[in-house]
C-alpha cells in the first residue's frame, strides 16, 4: 500500500514482505505480503493488536531481519544481496531505533549510551562530543551526561533513547510503542520531541497502540494478521 | 578494518567497555581469573627457579674451566682383575704428568695435593682441608684474590712454609687474619701470603661432580723438587688440563683415558671430569625440566582458560539484551566477537600480570627464605603474557562467536 504521493525518491519502498517463523510443529505467519512506501519526512503511525505483525514488520524496515520474500528498498537501494556487515553499517548509520524498553546499556554513561552507535561506523565524525551534547539537549537531558541508566526516570530514560535514535542524524527514525511504559505528561513530552524532529524533515515511523500518538502522525496504518488495512 | 579498529579511538572505546562490563561484577570477574594468576604465577616461579638453577650450574662449570679436563684419583672398580690391580700404580703421580705432557692437544697442565691439617688458630681448633698447589692451579679454577698474592714459583721451588685462605677459613680465624701474619697446620707455622675472594655456595646437587669448598680451604706451595709431588706414582689428588682447541676435548680426552689405562695395564683407578661435556649434559637437563615446566604451566592454564570460558558463557548469557541493543545500533557479528574477545583477553592479561606479580613475589621468597637462587630474566614475564592473551583468545573465542552468532531480534526479546 502506497501512503501518500510525493515527487520526492521514496525513503523506504517494501512490496510484498512475507516472513514465518517455526512454532511447535506448525508456523506462524506474522507478515503476508505486507507493502508500504515512506517518503521523507513523512510521520506514519502503525496500529494493530498484540501479534498483528507490526514489530515484525518494524524489524525488517530496521534491517534487523530479512523477509522470507518480498523487496525492500531503502533510500533506493535494494537490502536483499546485502550482507551482516553492510546491513549493520545502514543500522548504524541511517536508522535510528527507539524500543518500548528504552534499551540503554546499564554500565555505561550517558554520553556513552549516545554516542555508542558510533562505535560502529567505518568513519566516525571527529565531534561526536558536541554532537551528543546537541542531541541530549533536543530532549532536555544536556546536564545528564555522566549519569547512568538507573539513575533516570522512564521518562528521562526515553528521552535518552530517542536522543541515541537522533544522534547519528538518522534517515528514518523507528520507534516501537515508545510510550507504552510511559504515563500521560511523559508521553506527551515525547509526543512534542518527534513533531519537532519530523518538522526538521526526519521521516519517522511509529508503531502504536495509542490513539494520542496516531493522531500525532500525518497517516494512520492498521495491520491485521499479516496485512495492511485502510480502516481499524 | 576492525583490526585497525582496535588500536584506533574505536578500539579503546570498545575496551573500556570491556573494562566496565568486568567492573561490574568485580568480585566474579576476579574469582574467575585466579586459575590464570595462579597458574601464571606457578610459571613464573619455576622458571625463576630453573634459571636461577642453570645460571648456578653454569657459573660452576664456568669456574671449573670448559677448555679443561680435570683427573682425580678414583678406587678401583671391583670389576678390574685382581692381577692387574695389584701392578696398578695407585693414584696419581710424577709419572703420571710425564705421559700426559705428551699427549696431542694439551697445552699445559696443573697439580694438586689434597690433605688435612689441624689449625690452630680458629677459635676451636678444628681439622681443615689443605691444597698442596703449584703457581698455576688459581688460573686454571679461576680463584680471586681479596688481599695479598697466591703462591708462585719460588714458593714452590724453595718449598717455603707459606699458605693462601680461603675466604671463610679467614672468616672463622677472625679479624686479626691478613697477609703476613702467621698460622699454625699440625703445628708448623706457616705464613699467610694471601686472602681469596669469596666464592659463594657450594651446590654439590646441582653438578655431577664433587667440588672444592675453595672458601673453606688453605692453599700450600705442593714442591717440585725430589719428592715428585709424593712419589712418583701417587701423591696427587687432582691434576688439571689445558686443552688449546676446546672442541677437541672429547678427542682429548679419550688420548688421556688411553694414555693413563695403558700406564696402569688397563686399570681405571682414576675419574675424567670434561666440564664442556657437564655443559652440556646441564642444557639437556634443562631442556627436559623446561618441557616438565611447560606441561604442568599448559595444564594449569587450561584449567585456568576453562574457567575463564565458563565465566565469559554466563556473561554472554547474561547480557544477550545487550547483544540486541548493540546489533540494533549497528554492531556486526564481528563487533560483538571483539566485545566479547576482548574483555576475555582483558581478564586474562588481568590475570597474567597479577600473577607475574605473585610469581615474583614468591621467587622473591624463594630466594630470602629457602636460599635457593631463582632469577626472573624477561623472556618469563613476556612469555606469560603471551600465554594469557592466548589463553583469553582460546577460551574467549566460542563464547564470542556465540554471542554473535545470536539473532539480535532474538536477543532484543530476552528479558
Amino acid at each position: 500500500m502506497q501512503i501518500s504521493a510525493k515527487t520526492a525518491e521514496p525513503v523506504i519502498q517494501a512490496e510484498g514482505l512475507c516472513k514465518s517463523y517455526p512454532s511447535g510443529d506448525d508456523r506462524v505467519h506474522p507478515l503476508r505480503g505486507v507493502g508500504i512506501t515512506l517518503y521523507p519526512g513523512q510521520f506514519v503511525a502503525i496500529m494493530g493488536p498484540s501479534g498483528s505483525g507490526k514489530s515484525t514488520l518494524m524489524h525488517i524496515l530496521g534491517c534487523l531481519e530479512r523477509p522470507d520474500s518480498g523487496s525492500y528498498f531503502l533510500n533506493g537501494r535494494d537490502t536483499a544481496g546485502l550482507d551482516d556487515r553492510a546491513l549493520s553499517l545502514i543500522r548504524a548509520c541511517r536508522i535510528g531505533f527507539i524500543f518500548q524498553a528504552y534499551n540503554l546499556i546499564a554500565q555505561c554513561t550517558l554520553m556513552e549510551n549516545i554516542a555508542m552507535p558510533f562505535m560502529y561506523h567505518t568513519n566516525p565524525p571527529d565531534n561526536i562530543r558536541d554532537r551528543v551534547l546537541t542531541a541530549l539537549d533536543q530532549v532536555g537531558l544536556s546536564k545528564r551526561i555522566t549519569h547512568r541508566p538507573s539513575q533516570l526516570s522512564g521518562g528521562e530514560m526515553q528521552r535518552a533513547a530517542i536522543a541515541r535514535a537522533l544522534v547519528i542524524d538518522p534517515l528514518i527514525v523507528l520507534a516501537d510503542e515508545p510510550t507504552g511504559n510511559l504515563d500521560a505528561d511523559n508521553t506527551f513530552e515525547i509526543l512534542k520531541i518527534f513533531r519537532r524532529i519530523n518538522e526538521k524533515g526526519t521521516s519517522l515511523i511509529v508503531v502504536t497502540h495509542e490513539n494520542e500518538v496516531a493522531r500525532a502522525a500525518d497517516e494512520v496504518l492498521h495491520i491485521h494478521n499479516g496485512s495492511i488495512n485502510d480502516s481499524p | 578494518m576492525i583490526r585497525l579498529d582496535i588500536i584506533t579511538g574505536r578500539g579503546r572505546d570498545i575496551l573500556r567497555q570491556a573494562w566496565k562490563a568486568l567492573a561490574l561484577h568485580r568480585l566474579r570477574s576476579f574469582l574467575s581469573v585466579l586459575g590464570i594468576v595462579f597458574a601464571v604465577a606457578a610459571v613464573v616461579t619455576m622458571l625463576a627457579i630453573a634459571e636461577g638453577a642453570k645460571k648456578e650450574a653454569l657459573e660452576q662449570i664456568g669456574r671449573l674451566g670448559i677448555d679443561s679436563i680435570i683427573i682425580r684419583r678414583a678406587e678401583i672398580k671391583s670389576t678390574e682383575p685382581a692381577r692387574e690391580f695389584q701392578t696398578a700404580p695407585e693414584g696419581l703421580g710424577y709419572r703420571d704428568i710425564l705421559v700426559l705432557r705428551q699427549v696431542p692437544g694439551v697445552e699445559g697442565l696443573t697439580v694438586a695435593r689434597e690433605a688435612n691439617a689441624f689449625l690452630t688458630e680458629l677459635d676451636e681448633p678444628d681439622v681443615i682441608k689443605t691444597l698442596a698447589v703449584d703457581r698455576d692451579y688459581a688460573a686454571a679454577r679461576g680463584l680471586k684474590l681479596a688481599g695479598g698474592r697466591f703462591i708462585s714459583d719460588i714458593d714452590v721451588h724453595n718449598n717455603h712454609l707459606v699458605c693462601v685462605l680461603g675466604a671463610e677459613l679467614a672468616r672463622r680465624i677472625g679479624p686479626t687474619v691478613m697477609p703476613g701474619v702467621t698460622v699454625h697446620f699440625d703445628g708448623d707455622p706457616f705464613r699467610v701470603v694471601g686472602i681469596l675472594r669469596a666464592r659463594g655456595r657450594i651446590d654439590n646437587d646441582i653438578l655431577p661432580v664433587a667440588l672444592h669448598d675453595f672458601d673453606n680451604t688453605a692453599f700450600m706451595p705442593l714442591p717440585e723438587n725430589s719428592r715428585y709431588y709424593g712419589d712418583e706414582n701417587s701423591g696427587l689428588s687432582e691434576i688439571i688440563l689445558k686443552i688449546s682447541d676446546s672442541s677437541r676435548v672429547n678427542v682429548v680426552a679419550e688420548a688421556v683415558r688411553h694414555a693413563l689405562r695403558w700406564r696402569r695395564n688397563g686399570v681405571e683407578n682414576f675419574e675424567l671430569i670434561l666440564p664442556r661435556e657437564l655443559l652440556l649434559q646441564a642444557q639437556r637437563t634443562q631442556r627436559l625440566f623446561n618441557i616438565v615446566l611447560g606441561s604442568i604451566a599448559g595444564i594449569s592454564l587450561l584449567v585456568g582458560g576453562i574457567g575463564i570460558m565458563n565465566i565469559m558463557l554466563a556473561n554472554v548469557s547474561e547480557r544477550t539484551r545487550e547483544i540486541g541493543i548493540r546489533r540494533a545500533i549497528g554492531a556486526s557479528r564481528r563487533h560483538i566477537i571483539i566485545h566479547f574477545l576482548g574483555e576475555s583477553i582483558l581478564l586474562t592479561i588481568l590475570g597474567g600480570i597479577l600473577g607475574i606479580i605473585l610469581g615474583a613475589l614468591a621467587a622473591l621468597g624463594v630466594n630470602l627464605f629457602i636460599q635457593w637462587r631463582a632469577s626472573i630474566t624477561a623472556w618469563p614475564v613476556l612469555s606469560a603474557l603471551l600465554m594469557s592473551i592466548a589463553v583469553g583468545i582460546a577460551s574467549g573465542i566460542y563464547p564470542a562467536v556465540k554471542a554473535a552468532d545470536m539473532e539480535p531480534v532474538e536477543a532484543l526479546r530476552h528479558i
